[in-house]
């Protein structure tokens, strides 16, 4: 038995998720149903340094280490930093305080506190190149291919051309853990939420910012998102909202919130099990920032949420969004110099994620 | 212990074979997964996957943590 302050779950909520459930359109994964699962992070599961971009997997294979997923989650980061393979980094906490660190080992049945981080540097691969500002700058559309996948995920930049560099402080890498959900037609609005941290002792280095967002597109292939984030306090920067477009002269619209797909005719390239999630790199984004928040107010766990009308013009039946736990990195935080001084990139506490329908 | 390992193959990749990198790896799973042996673990995996250039910064990564 364990003894010390357990963080307040959510669970009152879970009667809503489960209203209008969909049963029958359940082939393309990885689409978990209208409701998230895992979100105690159980199961043991505890990747580590690298893994595969929008790998879905739900069986209960326990794996730790390189290429180990958590199940029902599917991971992006744009940081290749092991060939095909890109930079995942999370700790799993005890949800008791004084939230320790766990180890990697059998699943115990447990919930976890996840706790992601920063990469902090541009890491090599085999392939990839991290440092070319521009990467994929021609690509807009679906793809499985990682050549195709921008490495900067979020820009206050303008333009973005081959002058830029990856020491600009305008410029984010972004990783995030996604689950996609399907809306019932009948709601009229989604809310999502989790409880979140960001402790006195970890806090994130200036630029960088982290959140919950939702990810939706629509019969243009334009991107819809909707956001909550947490930064540093009295941040120097705004980022970008409203209709990101590209044009010659600003191609915001290609540089801000691409990641993984949240179309919802994505075909799996694998068996159901192991199945992945394409990139999606848009040309056309639609932002809503529901609020920045100072990181000052979450050294204790406290609720971040928000409600957004989900985009109707895609699906038949169900709707379709994306769930993300996010990390954004600012790509002047990941450098050798701060490196050397081995100054740590912050950490974002997560518990109990959750997504209700309000009818 | 694995640190000495990664070290010693810095020094001489040869001197160092792809077992006794699968057995470190295996090892480091009974250590906690703190920010020193996950730099450690992502050494060691850079290593066995041959994208060794991250090697240093990790090792160095790990001595300031550990």
């Amino acid at each position: 038995m364990k003894l010390g302050k357990g963080i307040k779950g959510v669970h009152g909520l879970y009667l809503a998720r489960t209203a209008g459930e969909n049963t029958t359109n359940q082939q393309a994964l990885p689409y978990t149903g209208n409701r998230l699962l895992n979100t105690l992070f159980k199961h043991g599961n505890y990747p580590t340094w690298t893994i595969g971009n929008g790998v879905y997997v739900d069986d209960a294979t326990e794996i730790e280490g390189t290429f180990a997923p958590i199940r029902h989650w599917v991971h992006f980061s744009p940081i290749f930093n092991d060939g095909y393979g890109s930079f995942v980094g999370n700790f799993f906490l005890d949800r008791f305080d004084p939230y320790e660190l766990i180890g990697y080992g059998p699943d115990d049945g447990d919930a976890r506190v996840i706790k992601m981080y920063g990469s902090g540097y541009l890491w090599d691969n085999t392939y990839y190149d991290n440092e070319d500002a521009d990467r994929a700058g021609s690509f807009t559309g679906y793809s499985d291919d990682h050549a195709l996948c921008k490495v900067v995920s979020n820009s206050t930049v303008p333009l973005i051309d081959g002058t830029t560099t990856m020491s600009n402080t305008g410029l984010w890498s972004r990783h995030e853990w996604t689950q996609r959900v399907y809306i019932p037609t009948t709601a009229g609005s989604v809310t999502v939420g989790a409880r979140v941290k960001i402790s006195a002792d970890d806090k994130l280095r200036p630029l960088n910012f982290v959140g919950i967002s939702t990810t939706q597109v629509d019969s243009n292939d334009e991107l819809y998102v909707n956001y909550t984030a947490i930064g540093e306090s009295n941040p120097t920067y705004t980022l970008p909202t409203g209709t990101l477009t590209t044009t010659g002269s600003n191609n915001q619209g290609k540089y801000n919130w691409n990641g993984l797909s949240s179309h919802p005719d994505d075909e799996p390239s694998s068996p159901p099990n192991g199945t992945h999630t394409k990139y999606h790199m848009p040309e056309t984004v639609h932002v809503v920032e529901h609020a920045f928040l100072d990181q000052d107010n979450f050294e204790e766990f406290q609720l971040i949420e928000f409600t957004f009308v989900p985009v109707r013009s895609v699906g038949e039946t169900f709707n379709h969004a994306n769930f993300n736990i996010f990390f954004a990195e600012n790509a002047s935080n990941m450098n050798a110099d701060l490196e050397a001084d081995g100054e740590l990139t912050g950490g974002f506490q997560v518990f109990d994620p959750y997504v209700k329908f309000n009818f | 212990m694995s640190i000495e390992l990664v070290k010693q193959w810095q020094d001489n990749p040869d001197s160092v074979t792809a077992d006794q990198i699968d057995e470190a790896l295996q090892s480091m799973k009974l250590l906690m997964p703190t920010g020193a042996n996950q730099c450690l673990y992502g050494a060691l995996s850079s290593i066995k996957t041959g994208s060794d250039s991250n090697v240093a910064v990790l090792v160095q990564r790990y001595e300031k943590q550990v």
